[in-house]
């Protein structure tokens, strides 16, 4: 499921323009250590001289869950979704979020990713408040991904 | 008999000398433990300040969806009104932002009322 965020973050990585955007970087939790986006563990990366967020991409995977469109059960296949979160982070306002989450959408809605089927943008998400620890704007993109799930090896 | 209305009068505002003389004071107190820090208000840097921080021992950790961080609270200790005009008035706003020993600070509040001397208190996030 991990190769999931890895694709997604292969395919941002390839758009100039969100990278440009995204001057604090595009991230998965691999990239993170237990901190996650944390002042001292990036403190050149992802906070600016000042300390202060840069724009920055976090994506993460909301773990899939069944939803049987496709079932086989003796051969142990079932279809599922996932969601694939995109936390948008800035210091203040929405200029920049807004133009990653434009970028994100055209790189990902309508397409699919090495291991999955259709991606497609399951909205998003501004809550009206600040991210007081990160002191930070943010918002949420959900882009929801459909999968087959097929056993492991014997 | 003291005249409460007279007394209440003189004490509404304390002598320029009294005031210098908590100025010198405050001077003294940040020269102990000396910090350049250089704030940022809004997007604007503001010239090099000399201050005083000292932290509290009120630790908290909060996790977020973006990660984990640290935070302390910090007074920032200023100076206003000093007879040496070589030595600025500490200039500190709530909202002001800046970085010390890989921290970053925001000024909070600055107490009000406290002639010679600044008092800020800060939130400090690691």
């Amino acid at each position: 499921m991990m190769s999931i965020l890895a694709d997604a973050k292969t395919r941002l990585l390839a758009d100039a323009p969100l990278v440009a955007l995204a001057t604090g970087g595009i991230y998965t939790v691999d990239d993170l250590g237990p901190a996650g986006l944390n002042r001292t563990a990036l403190p050149d990366t992802a906070f600016d001289a000042h300390l202060r967020i840069k724009p920055l991409v976090y994506i993460k995977l909301r773990d899939p869950q069944p939803d049987y469109t496709l079932a086989d059960d003796a051969a142990q296949i079932v279809g599922a979704q996932a969601v694939v979160e995109a936390w948008l982070y800035e210091f203040a306002g929405y200029t920049a979020i807004r133009g990653m989450a434009d970028r994100i959408y055209r790189a990902l809605h309508g397409t699919q990713l090495p291991v999955t089927l259709r991606v497609t943008w399951d909205g998003d998400l501004r809550p009206p408040i600040r991210d007081d620890d990160l002191d930070a704007t943010f918002q949420r993109s959900d882009y929801r991904v459909r999968l087959i799930r097929r056993p492991v090896s014997a | 008999m003291l005249d409460i209305n007279d007394w209440l009068a003189s004490s509404a505002s304390l002598p320029a000398a009294v005031i210098e003389g908590r100025a010198v004071t405050a001077w003294e107190r940040v020269q102990d433990k000396p910090v350049e820090i250089v704030v940022l208000r809004g997007n604007d840097e503001l010239d090099a300040q000399t201050v005083r921080v000292e932290t509290e021992t009120n630790d908290r950790s909060a996790t977020g969806p973006g990660g984990t961080t640290y935070q302390i609270s910090a007074t920032v200790y200023g100076v206003r009104g000093h007879p040496d005009s070589s030595v600025p008035d500490t200039d500190l706003r709530p909202g002001d932002r800046f970085a010390y020993a890989g921290a970053q600070y925001e000024v909070i509040v600055v107490a009000p009322e406290t002639p010679g001397h600044v008092q800020a208190y800060a939130r400090v996030r690691t």
